[in-house]
């Protein structure tokens, strides 16, 4: 990350000592949009903007840190905790990569919506402690398809959403999924969403697992840059989260 | 003189002044906590709900530009801030005009206050039973917080953003029907904006190439592929869709999208064809492209497209027959040509009233074509093989000729023996017309079959035989099989078993296993 990109992001994240439950209100409104998308009614894309602008407001007026990101209570709001984070995070990271505001809000959009085709997953599969059957496997690996055909069924405005959605456990050497038919890679965007999708996941406890600490997790995008992870973007991303984790230390 | 209460006031504040007359407030100019209070207490003015709208109205659209607004806005906004809530309820849907209520409401996202705008929201969705969790309710104060409290330069943006939302959050909740940009191509192309390259908008190609991967559609997709096609990217995608499953939906729908005649002719006309992205093009198409292929099998000159065009055209099967008899019409005779061959490649059942007028045409290519397809027909074969028996040219005589060797009619019989004993019947066809005469059991064959058999007659009157010559051999074995003890056929036969030619007497000799049988 440049010093001008690590300025921006300071002017963005100043440290504070923000409550960790500040977003609760955002996690609630995004187990309802998830829960209204479950029941398969139409997207609520108006309320996932709103959530998405009060994290951009947040984050920018806000003085709230990337970290502690809002914690896991339970297994039940694991997706929706899940969604905030990665919304905020990629947030903080498409400003630091100088992303103009109108772009931020939408790699904002794209990282709330980027699991929603996680709630199209049979009852049980998500939070199950242990390992999950072939056919589970092959029900989780379809969620990237679904969400994209959720988003893409809803409104013209989602299209880089749809694409993260799509996309965002495609890896930078090819592997991955979904299998694609016409070789691309993957979306700028859906690479950001990816790894703060990763930061997220192994930075929160799982049913299976202790959450990993700032270190491990940053050596761990270093040691996968350039061939699972884009080497910009993940150096940005652990530049980003050190800073976010030293200027909670410092307040 | 303005209407409210005989003052002279005009604009925002005649309307304020007009709402107080309505609730019948007596203490001079009320604020608007105190006009909401006395609209509660008086039993007229909380029924008249369409004249405090009405009021409002005034106040937020007729009067934006009043340069005196701005205070009466702001008492309107604490006066929706004091109504009761089911009064506010019914105020906000009062009104039964579609372009009024989005007018007035969108006006209140940009004028009213944000304690008032957020009063508004709730009662909104409380109005029109919208799902409105406390949850989303908590976001919105958030906004409305950082808009209150920001300092100037930024609360602006803040500010703005809040109002953005609640003015599309009104709108979509009080519309009448929803936009339908999900539905269909049009209603999506008719509000498109052309979208800005960014580092956060996703290419067209790849919102395409996803759609088909996941054969999903929707107004994104659209909007993309338009942005495609514009740009002259209509191979690209028919690329896409080339590789897409056979039975995808969305490729189906994509290529119906793009499937336009003009992209069709456009691409017939290429040099070279490419057969594969054409065929893409037509399943999309369907029967639609039946016409633009046939405009094209009439004027291209490369006959590598022409046949392409005619083995797709086929494919149709009859469902083209009206489109194609339309161009016989065409007086030309290699389109006439064409069409009676597209008519029997598609299986068109014959129909000897069309076809009437070409078995007789003056070019033979046409007549060929005509016969062809008529003989393929059980119900127009028969009439049409007599009437190519009796034609000149070879190349029409020939599929009548091989057709009639599988069954001759009766009433072809006479037409070929005569067409037999012409001088100018093509001597390629006389061995197999012979055999064809031979077999039909028809005496009117016989005369026709001695001809090639005997050669006049000897000074004493006897029968000569006539020169060996393939013709006689034909002419002998079938006159031995078909009229062995007809009496003129008799006298020849003897005499062709007393040859010195064993050929001849084979042929006038029936063969052992024929004679048991």
């Amino acid at each position: 990350m440049t010093a001008e990109a690590r300025d921006r992001s300071a002017e963005l994240l100043p440290g504070s000592a923000a409550g960790e439950d500040s977003a609760m209100e955002e996690v609630e409104a995004v187990a309802w949009i998830q829960s209204e998308v479950a029941a398969g009614r139409r997207l609520p894309l108006l309320e996932a903007e709103i959530v998405v602008d009060t994290l951009f407001t947040e984050l920018r007026w806000g003085g709230k840190p990337p970290l502690p990101l809002v914690p896991v209570h339970d297994v039940a709001a694991f997706l929706a905790v899940q969604a905030v984070n990665v919304s905020g995070l990629a947030m903080a990271l498409a400003h630091a990569l100088q992303f103009e505001h109108a772009a931020v809000r939408r790699v904002g959009l794209a990282g709330l919506l980027h699991d929603i085709g996680m709630t199209r997953l049979s009852p049980g599969i998500l939070g199950k402690p242990g390992l999950i059957t072939p056919e589970e496997r092959a029900e989780v690996v379809r969620h990237p398809i679904e969400g994209a055909r959720i988003l893409l069924a809803t409104d013209v405005s989602l299209d880089l959403a749809a694409v993260v959605a799509y996309e965002h456990h495609l890896r930078m050497d090819g592997s991955g999924y979904p299998r694609l038919d016409y070789p691309r890679s993957a979306h700028y965007v859906s690479r950001l969403v990816q790894l703060c999708d990763v930061f997220c996941g192994l930075y929160s406890p799982r049913p299976y697992r202790v959450a990993w600490p700032l270190e491990i997790i940053v050596s761990f995008l270093a040691e996968r840059a350039g061939f699972e992870f884009h080497p910009t973007i993940a150096s940005a991303l652990s530049a980003l989260v050190q800073q976010g984790a030293a200027d909670r230390a410092a307040a | 003189m303005s209407a409210y209460g005989g003052t002279s006031l005009v604009g925002a504040e005649a309307a304020w002044r007009g709402l107080a007359a309505l609730a019948d407030y007596r203490g001079g100019r009320p604020s608007g906590s105190q006009l909401a209070a006395r609209i509660a207490e008086d039993a007229t003015a909380s029924q008249s709900l369409i004249a405090i709208r009405n009021f409002l109205h005034e106040i937020l659209v007729d009067a934006r530009d009043d340069p005196g607004g701005a205070p009466v806005v702001a008492d309107a906004s604490e006066l929706i801030t004091y109504l009761q809530p089911t009064l506010l309820s019914g105020i906000l849907r009062a009104e039964v005009d579609d372009h009024r209520r989005i007018e007035l409401l969108e006006a209140a996202a940009a004028r009213l206050s944000i304690p008032a705008l957020l009063r508004s929201a709730a009662s909104l969705a409380a109005a029109y039973n919208r799902p409105f969790p406390m949850a989303i309710r908590g976001c919105l104060r958030k906004l409305a917080q950082r808009a209150l409290t920001l300092p100037a330069a930024e609360r602006m943006e803040a500010d703005g953003m809040l109002r953005s939302v609640l003015r599309r959050q009104f709108t979509t909740w009080t519309s009448p029907k929803r936009t339908g940009m999900t539905q269909g191509f049009e209603p999506v192309l008719d509000k498109l904006e052309k979208r800005e390259p960014g580092r956060a908008v996703p290419e067209a190609d790849r919102v395409v190439e996803m759609a088909i991967e996941c054969d999903s559609l929707g107004a994104p997709v659209w909007v993309a592929l338009h942005e495609v096609v514009a740009e002259g990217g209509v191979a690209r995608v028919i690329d896409m869709v080339k590789t897409a499953p056979e039975h995808s939906a969305a490729a189906a729908a994509i290529m119906k999208r793009i499937g336009t005649p003009a992209e069709l002719r456009s691409m017939l006309r290429a040099e070279p064809l490419d057969g594969a992205a054409v065929d893409a093009l037509l399943r999309g198409m369907g029967i639609a492209a039946a016409n633009v292929l046939l405009e094209e099998l009439v004027e291209s000159t490369a006959r590598l497209t022409r046949r392409y065009l005619m083995e797709r055209l086929a494919r149709f099967g009859a469902e083209i027959q009206p489109m194609v008899e339309g161009r016989l019409k065409d007086q030309r005779w290699f389109v006439q040509r064409n069409m009676l061959a597209l008519l029997r490649s598609a299986r068109c059942p014959a129909d000897l009233q069309v076809a009437a007028r070409f078995l007789g045409n003056k070019d033979a290519r046409v007549r060929r074509e005509a016969v062809l397809w008529c003989l393929e027909s059980p119900a127009t074969r028969d009439e049409t093989l007599v009437s190519a028996l009796a034609d000149t040219d070879p190349a029409v005589l020939r599929p009548a000729m091989q057709s009639a060797r599988s069954q001759l009619p009766a009433a072809a019989v006479p037409v070929l023996a005569r067409r037999l004993l012409d001088a100018g019947f093509p001597p390629e066809f006389r061995v197999l017309a012979i055999s064809l005469l031979g077999r039909s059991g028809s005496i009117l064959a016989v005369d026709a079959l001695l001809h090639f058999v005997q050669n006049g007659k000897t000074l004493l009157g006897r029968p000569r035989l006539a020169a060996k010559s393939p013709e006689m051999l034909a002419a002998l074995s079938a006159l031995v099989r078909g009229w062995p003890g007809e009496r003129r056929v008799l006298v020849l036969l003897e005499l062709a078993r007393k040859s010195r030619d064993s050929d001849i007497v084979a042929a006038a000799i029936l063969p052992v296993e024929e004679a048991a049988a």
